[in-house]
């Protein structure tokens, strides 16, 4: 093991050390990259560089989007629970006439879902896509690391 | 925003020149690599001037400059040493030690080397370790780390931070020692 009082010799010895000077070229390249920035529309800033007024009407925007996006991709679930949820419907009902109807709406659900999926053809293309781009990217691999191996 | 000067941009300048030998000795003791190390300097200041209003007063600025431009510099190494060892241009060098080596520790106190030259020697053997043992040395003695910050920063087990320290030390040491015992036959 390590004596301590070398650990110790070290420590002092790395602690000494003065820090390394700055290039004079690092003030100089902040200032320009600021100013470039600044110099951008505030859209092309940063998110904290925008307006107060811009940001909430993005934040209010983009959750509209999201509420209407959510809506439509859960439109026939939330139809199908609806209904279930109506006086008369599953909260009506009690022991297996429930266990039943949830049953039911369970199978109307992976209905819905079912036809949500993409037809078979479109999964054989996207299928076909992955395969060629991994196969493309393993072979590049392959290659690139047989000739830096053996560059004759 | 703080009670200051009416000229933030002059303020921000003032804070650079406070604090930029400090970021830009922590990226090139980290990366070992002076033109590499101003990319990450410029990172960390632009990214302190999004935050310049809570910064600019702030006791804890200085902790926060240094906290961001290791992790920008770590975060550096990472993604071109995940490049070259996907490509198969470099060898990984984080892999569990097999074994540690029998170390015999060099005398580590140099004689007739002494002031400037001597921490331009220490600086010298420093940058010439590899990566693996230079990034948990400079953590652990300059950042003052924990093994277990080390290991979380790194991703990498505390066992491999403890041998990567083991091993960087008695490299350090030992190059010093060379390095001093050539320096004194020099200067005799």
């Amino acid at each position: 093991m390590q004596d301590q009082s070398s650990i110790q010799w070290l420590h002092a010895e790395l602690s000494a050390l003065p820090l390394a000077p700055a290039p004079e070229s690092l003030q100089r390249r902040v200032l320009a990259e600021l100013a470039l920035r600044q110099a951008q529309p505030w859209w092309r800033q940063s998110f904290h560089g925008w307006p107060f007024a811009a940001q909430w009407g993005f934040v209010v925007l983009a959750l509209g989007l999201l509420h209407l996006m959510l809506g439509w991709l859960f439109a026939p679930v939330s139809e199908a629970l609806a209904a279930a949820l109506r006086p008369g419907g599953l909260a009506a009902l009690h022991g297996m006439q429930a266990i039943a109807a949830g049953a039911a709406i369970a199978g109307r659900v992976g209905r819905v879902l079912l036809a949500a999926l993409p037809t078979i053809w479109s999964m054989v293309l996207m299928m076909t896509f992955f395969s060629s781009v991994v196969l493309l990217f393993t072979s590049g691999t392959l290659v690139h690391r047989t000739l830096t191996r053996n560059p004759e | 925003m703080s009670a200051s000067s009416p000229d933030p941009a002059a303020d921000f300048v003032a804070f650079m020149r406070a604090h930029q030998d400090r970021v830009y000795s922590t990226a090139v003791r980290i990366l070992a690599d002076s033109v590499q190390a101003e990319d990450v300097a410029q990172s960390v200041f632009l990214k302190a001037y999004e935050r310049f209003a809570e910064l600019r007063d702030s006791p804890t600025a200085i902790g926060w400059l240094r906290a961001v431009a290791t992790n920008l510099a770590i975060n550096h190494l990472k993604r071109y040493r995940r490049r070259f060892v996907f490509l198969g241009e470099g060898q990984r060098d984080d892999e569990e030690p097999e074994d540690l080596p029998e170390l015999v520790m060099p005398d580590p106190v140099p004689t007739a080397v002494a002031g400037t030259q001597r921490h331009a020697l220490v600086e010298a053997a420093l940058r010439g370790l590899p990566e693996h043992q230079r990034v948990p040395l400079v953590l652990y003695h300059f950042e003052e780390l924990s093994y277990l910050q080390i290991a979380e920063r790194l991703q990498i087990s505390v066992a491999k931070v403890k041998t990567d320290l083991f091993r960087g030390r008695a490299a350090l040491l030992r190059t010093i020692a060379e390095q001093s015992a050539t320096s004194d036959l020099l200067a005799g």
